[in-house]
């Protein structure tokens, strides 16, 4: 009888400690092997310590370009994610790859419309909603306030249109500085990466449209799309105000040094040129260097669960506890440079306190995005390639871009697989 | 006498025997039954496709295919240009430090060009980048000094090339050097003072004697140097990024763009490219063993 009452309250014990004692545990992967990291961590340990005993949430960083092979490999094991963090572009293909949770069921706990309706757009498909989107990163006109004032423009004032911002081109190109026997640039435009971004970002001024609404088609060979490009391109040959030849690297590099007078590039530099020393600089959102109205290139993180092969409702409920606590605290993530995609942080006295960001988050409402579709990102790798040649001066802004065109639209035709 | 081996030599080829067939055979058959499924990482095997992802290599229109030839004929230009000068680069490296008398030179001398072989490859496409930027890179420093204008290393071709080979030369050099020395090693003292006697000149000692000796490690070094060479990945993914364009992508980074970098991961297009790929390299391979073969005699 005792060894029996023993045996129960054993039994008992052991079943409470089990409950009780051990929290659940979920991994969180993301790319954010920067600086950016330390900001997420924080978020993390704060959430950790909250509700200790009951969740822990340990971060998984891995390299941006491995991520997305690796959590399709680690899917199919037993040690899988349970959130992740994807790109806007890539939110419609880990949906149509199956591999993410409807939220629908959460959303009640989610005041949506806090949210920036661009960006919870990214995650919708069908009337569902797959993601909480984290933030944006916008395209940023980055400028040089010591050398705008040695010219003589006014180092509070950046471009706000086309013609302001050549103007500013100009004057700093008649000006004819030198720095450490380096020649001033007015503005770099990259012969690799971004310039597809940038080029993206006049083309969406232009009022352009990447791809027809039933995705069949592409349009970004439009006069929105030549007139983007032949902006860029006599950026470079023709009023020489950049370099030719410059990588994505050397532009950044020469902003740091003082050797270029503006420098465009998205809102990831931030942290980077803030650490700069003896760097004086302004941020806002890209200006309207187009002929429509005012939108800003931007992309977004969003946050998703990933869909198990064996669902554990504990799990699914303490991991959407975790994506709303994060999003709550997405004002310690703005930190490491990136803005928030809910109201209630953009407008809170915390967030205008940082200097640049809240003066990028003023065009919050502008941030577009391409049209999200699961085949978007294979479509404009020839329009990429396109733009670079484009940009050596290799080819004509509407021949390349006809041709790319033509490849993409044959590419839809064809197999997605 | 014939004899016969008993079950007892089979442990002793036991251990390779795993490697071989875990590493090897399970991958190439398991890679051959993919090639012929839509599958996808996430979702595993979808359907079975036969041999269409083989047969639409060969459709023109195909947009895909028609980037697997590109970078193939990108992968072809690099066996061109990069294979003759390693190898020359490698035998001349070799035949001075095996020329040189002093012991610490020779030591000195393999030990430094071996030391690019030990660094990973990022690391040295880093220090590359840096040499090479067009701004402000040490390359073009020197260039317009020289009274030339700044050239696009990294962004454009035939430049972009350079960029790709003199550091893959850089690299790998020391390590086909060892080789070649080795094989030096290897040729009997006595064939050169026979010669010498005989009054062969230098170059004629170094036609008849030097070459003919080396030729099993030159075979060796030719076709481990073909299939590095069209293992190329890293120096363009580092360096050029593949640009301009398509321009420096080779087969191998193609392939992994095919399978993985898209979000859309086409696994078994892929391993039907790679098995295409791999059979292209086999006859090369092949045709190289041949040749060397019928000179013998």
């Amino acid at each position: 009888m005792i060894k029996k009452l023993l045996l129960i309250t054993f039994a008992g014990l052991w079943t409470l400690g089990t409950v009780f004692a051990e929290p659940v545990s979920l991994q969180f992967w993301n790319g954010f092997t920067g600086p950016d990291g330390r900001y997420i961590q924080r978020i993390i340990d704060d959430f950790n310590r909250e509700r200790a005993g009951e969740i822990r949430v340990r971060m998984v960083v891995m390299p941006w370009d491995d991520f997305y092979a690796k959590v399709a490999l680690a899917l199919r094991t037993r040690r899988a994610p349970d959130i992740g963090l994807v790109h806007y572009d890539n939110v419609y293909n880990v949906i149509y790859q199956g591999i993410v949770e409807e939220l629908d069921p959460y959303l009640d706990q989610f005041p949506l419309a806090d949210f920036v309706e661009s960006a919870l757009k990214v995650s919708q498909q069908n009337g569902h909603q797959y993601g909480i989107p984290l933030d944006f990163h916008p395209m940023v006109l980055y400028w040089n306030k010591d050398l705008f004032r040695e010219v003589g423009l006014d180092p509070d004032r950046p471009p706000r249109d086309r013609k302001e911002f050549l103007e500013a081109c100009r004057v700093v190109r008649e000006a004819a500085l030198e720095k450490n026997g380096q020649r001033v640039w007015p503005c770099m435009i990259p012969a690799t990466h971004p310039n597809f971004l940038i080029w993206q970002h006049v083309f969406f001024c232009n009022g352009g449209r990447m791809f027809r609404e039933d995705f069949k088609r592409a349009t970004y060979d439009a006069e929105a799309g030549k007139d983007a490009l032949g902006f860029l391109r006599d950026m470079v040959y023709q009023y020489e105000y950049s370099s030719p030849n410059v990588t994505d690297n050397e532009c950044m590099e020469s902003f740091r040094r003082g050797t270029s007078a503006m420098h465009i590039n998205g809102v990831w530099m931030l942290t980077s040129f803030k650490e700069s020393q003896h760097l004086n600089f302004g941020a806002r959102a890209m200006p309207n260097v187009g002929s429509d109205s005012h939108r800003v290139w931007s992309g977004s993180h969003t946050l998703v669960l990933f869909r198990k092969r064996r669902p554990d409702p504990v799990k699914t409920r303490a991991a959407v506890a975790f994506l709303k606590y994060l999003s709550e605290h997405s004002l310690e993530w703005a930190r490491s440079g990136m803005i928030p995609a809910r109201y209630s942080i953009v407008r809170s006295p915390e967030f205008r306190a940082l200097p640049y960001l809240r003066d990028i988050a003023l065009d919050i409402e502008r941030f577009a995005f391409p049209v999200p579709h699961y085949r978007y990102i294979e479509s404009i790798v020839p329009l990429r390639d396109e733009i670079t040649l484009c940009l050596l001066k290799r080819a004509e802004p509407e021949a390349a871009l006809r041709k790319a065109a033509d490849m993409s639209n044959r590419q839809l035709a064809q197999d997605p697989d | 006498m014939k004899r016969k081996a008993g079950w007892g030599a089979y442990p002793y080829i036991l251990p390779h025997l795993v490697f071989y067939v875990g590493f090897l055979l399970v991958p190439f058959f398991g890679g051959i039954y993919i090639s012929l499924q839509r599958w996808s990482i996430f979702k595993g095997q979808e359907a079975f496709v036969g041999l269409k992802y083989y047969l639409r290599l060969f459709d023109g229109d195909f947009v895909r295919a028609g980037y697997f030839w590109k970078s193939l004929w990108v992968t072809a230009q690099f066996v061109i240009y990069c294979v003759p000068a390693l190898i020359a680069i490698s035998l001349a490296l070799a035949l001075l430090l095996h020329a040189c008398k002093n012991k610490w030179i020779r030591v000195v001398g393999q030990f430094s060009f071996l030391v690019p072989t030990a660094i990973a490859v990022s690391v040295i496409a880093v220090i590359w980048r840096w040499i090479l930027g067009y701004e402000v890179g040490i390359a073009n420093f020197f260039v317009t000094h020289l009274g030339l204008g700044k050239l696009p290393w990294l962004t454009d071709v035939p430049w972009a090339w350079v960029s790709i080979i003199v550091p893959t030369l850089w690299m790998a050099c020391g390590w086909n050097m060892v080789l070649f020395l080795v094989g030096l090693q290897t040729i009997p003292e006595s064939l050169y003072e026979a010669a010498e006697v005989d009054g062969a000149s230098p170059w004629q000692r170094f036609l008849n004697i030097t070459l003919p000796g080396l030729k099993p490690i030159t075979l060796f070094v030719v076709i481990t140097q073909i299939i590095a060479a069209f293992n190329l990945f890293a120096q363009p993914q580092l360096l050029t990024l593949g640009g301009p364009g398509r321009e420096t992508t080779p087969v191998m980074m193609f392939l992994f763009q095919e399978a993985f970098e898209p979000r859309y991961p086409r696994l078994g297009s892929s391993m039907a490219m790679g098995f295409v790929t791999g059979a292209i390299v086999f006859s090369i391979v092949y045709a190289v063993h041949f040749l060397f073969s019928r000179q013998k005699d």
